[in-house]
Parts: structure tokens; C-alpha cells; sequence
């Protein structure tokens, strides 16, 4: 079982799941929509949302970080 | 729930007084029995089933294993090599299991009516299914 704190630009949520569960999974017991968001996992960035935590290189039994946060533009010139 | 070392397998085993079967009905139907939560309603411990994927944690335990003969949740690990005496090998499960322990033996007091519960529930509902 790995801990996984999620935060996205309006939220923050600490939820616990197996090791073969996916980030997709998490994002979607949550009714978080992570389409328009930059998907980090103990600070590195994902783009497969749909592999699994052992996949992308969590260890069994930690507690781990993943964030979905809409970068706004910057300022126009 | 009951510990065992098995020093000539390096191995040790945490055997729940909880059936797998009851993990996985409780999953399926009422997740929440499965779990313990703080004053906010935030989860701070949960137990679960993973086929060949045990762990513990101080934030939960995964079973993954079964026992054949009871049916009874197991979380089957290895044993370090430096735990060459049979106290080291006593104080690092010791150390594993610690923190997760307390809140394993109360959802072990707890799991049992949460089953009799969705059995229930469950038999009613597949009595009222009638034929078209």
C-alpha cells in the first residue's frame, strides 16, 4: 500500500492505494480532470497517466506526492 | 493478529484474523470498513488485498496472501541477513509492524460486523431480483 498527497490548483487530499493502481485511477475515484494539467509524481513529470504507481517507480509501502496544476499564461506583452 | 518467524526461510508471515474474502467483499461494497479516519474524515490507516504484493506501513497494510487452509489474510515477508538471531529477527518485524499494529487489531474488531452487514444487505437484494 503506498500514501499518495495530492494537490491540484483547488485542492489538497491525502488518499491511500495499492501500488498497481494508477495515477488515472486516483485522479478519477476523485473527480479530478487532469487533461489541462501538468502531472508531477515526487517531483518528476508524468505524461502516462494510465501506468501504474509500481510502474513509474514508487516503492511499495511510501508515501508519495502527486500533483495536477494548470500553469496559467504568462503575462501578455 | 498473529506473527511468525521462519528463520530457515528467512521469511516471516502476519497472519489477520480477517479472510481475504471479507477484505475483498468489504472493497467491492463498502470500502470504508476498510479503512480508519481521522476527526476530518480523512483516512489515516487502511488495510487491503493485493495478490503477491504484501507491505506494511504506518499508514496502512496491504495483504498478499491467503492462507489455504483458513482463508485468513496473510502478509508474507523476507527476513534481512543481518537478522541472524532469532531476537534481531524478533525486532525487525518488530519494527515493521509496530506503528500499523494497533489500528490492525481495531479494524479486526470492527470488520466482522461491517461483513455481516453487506452479507445481509446482499442476500436481500439478490432475494428481491425477480425473473422478467
Amino acid at each position: 500500500m503506498i500514501q499518495i498527497k495530492i494537490r491540484t490548483n483547488t485542492a489538497k487530499e491525502i488518499v491511500n492505494a495499492e501500488i498497481t493502481a494508477s495515477p488515472n485511477a486516483i485522479f478519477g475515484d476523485l473527480s479530478i480532470d487532469p487533461s489541462q494539467s501538468r502531472v508531477t509524481l515526487n517531483g518528476d513529470v508524468i505524461t502516462n497517466l494510465n501506468k501504474t504507481f509500481e510502474e513509474l517507480g514508487v516503492t511499495d509501502g511510501t508515501s508519495n506526492t502527486l500533483n495536477a496544476i494548470v500553469k496559467a499564461d504568462g503575462a501578455a506583452e | 493478529m498473529k506473527i511468525k518467524l521462519y528463520r530457515n526461510l528467512a521469511q516471516y508471515t502476519l497472519t489477520s484474523s480477517v479472510k481475504t474474502a471479507d477484505i475483498n467483499l468489504l472493497k467491492k461494497y463498502n470500502p470504508d470498513a476498510l479503512t480508519i479516519k481521522d476527526a476530518e474524515g480523512n483516512v489515516k490507516f487502511a488495510i487491503g488485498y493485493n495478490e503477491g504484493k504484501s507491505s506494511v506501513a504506518p499508514f496502512g497494510v496491504t495483504f498478499g496472501a491467503t492462507d489455504v487452509t483458513t482463508g485468513a489474510a496473510m502478509v508474507k515477508g523476507e527476513l534481512p541477513a543481518s537478522a541472524d538471531t532469532a531476537e534481531k529477527c524478533g525486532e525487525y518485524v518488530a519494527d515493521i509492524v509496530g506503528k500499523a499494529l494497533a489500528y490492525v487489531n481495531i479494524l479486526e474488531e470492527t470488520i466482522p460486523a461491517a461483513v455481516a452487514d453487506v452479507t445481509t444487505a446482499r442476500s436481500a437484494l439478490i432475494g428481491s431480483i425477480t425473473e422478467g
